[in-house]
């Protein structure tokens, strides 16, 4: 028999990130990413997703251990604008934080799990996907590693939907 | 006939041209042509502008099509509008609202009358 289980709780997807044409910044980056597998990795949940402007919502986070251990963890919750660019050669996306909360920061006391609250500014933007140019919110997960290492630091895009599109 | 007596106008019936989502845009279109048009069409459309850049990426809405009309002519329509994308004035690119008077030509639609318009909660750019 099917139970309620309460609101939908979503996992969500990494954003995927841009890769220049460039042999060499794509041998480095390629190193970089290979470096950064090594590192906690990072799952991140949140309850009634999509979300609405104006909602407030709870984030629970999981991490699987790595071979690397995290100094601190930083975890916000971000609004941008991305514009795809191209200067001929590279493609890059310019990006402005127009909204940031912080959900959790702190030392990384080492605990696999987490979880912590945020809210949705009324005001804002919502999500928004046009040619070339668009809305984005995400849980943005930064952590810097005990040893020289590249740091933790993965977008989980989150569906923020207009007030009246309930 | 002179190419600047071609003219056309879009009047909204709402002075203030602020909008909330799902609102009704109601309001008049007229134009003068020096010949009878295949079309006349009447476009509610956003338009996705990045700062610095003349281009414009257009994303239509909805679009009214008047068949056969005369060389000068008026109607009026309505729109509704729907509930997203706001109107947006970003760092980075701006989200504006317009209903258009169009009339195709061989090269293309071309573009008689504009008028902007403002859609959000608050009536005001986000």
């Amino acid at each position: 028999m099917r139970q309620d289980a309460g609101p939908p709780k979503v996992r969500l997807g990494s954003r995927g990130a841009l890769y220049s044409s460039s042999v060499a910044v794509w041998i480095a980056r390629s190193t970089r990413w290979l470096l950064r597998l090594l590192n906690p990795h990072a799952h991140v949940w949140v309850d009634n997703h999509p979300l609405h402007l104006g909602d407030s919502f709870v984030v629970e986070w999981s991490f699987r251990r790595g071979l690397t251990s995290l100094r601190d963890l930083r975890i916000t919750f971000e609004g941008a604008e991305l514009c795809a660019d191209s200067d001929g050669e590279d493609t890059f996306t310019d990006v402005y934080v127009f909204s940031m909360t912080v959900i959790h920061e702190g030392p990384f006391d080492g605990a696999v799990r987490g979880s912590g609250q945020g809210t949705v500014p009324r005001s804002a933007m919502p999500s928004f996907g046009g040619s070339g140019a668009r809305i984005e919110w995400a849980i943005h997960v930064t952590g810097t590693p005990r040893i020289p290492w590249p740091r933790v630091d993965d977008y989980f895009v989150v569906k923020v939907l207009p007030d009246g599109a309930r | 006939m002179a190419r600047d007596e071609v003219v056309g106008t879009i009047e909204l019936i709402r002075p203030d041209r602020r909008y909330l989502p799902g609102d009704l845009v109601e309001g008049s279109a007229s134009w003068s042509l020096e010949k009878r048009p295949s079309r006349i069409l009447i476009r509610l459309a956003y338009r996705i502008t990045r700062i610095g850049e003349r281009r414009v990426r257009p994303g239509a809405v909805a679009e009214l099509a008047f068949v056969n009309p005369m060389a000068r002519g008026e109607c009026d329509f309505r729109f509704r509008l729907p509930y997203e994308p706001y109107s947006f004035d970003g760092e980075l690119f701006s989200i504006g609202w317009a209903v258009d008077l169009r009339v195709p030509t061989w090269r293309g639609d071309r573009r008689l009358a504009a008028t902007s318009l403002t859609m959000s909660p608050t009536g005001d750019p986000r």
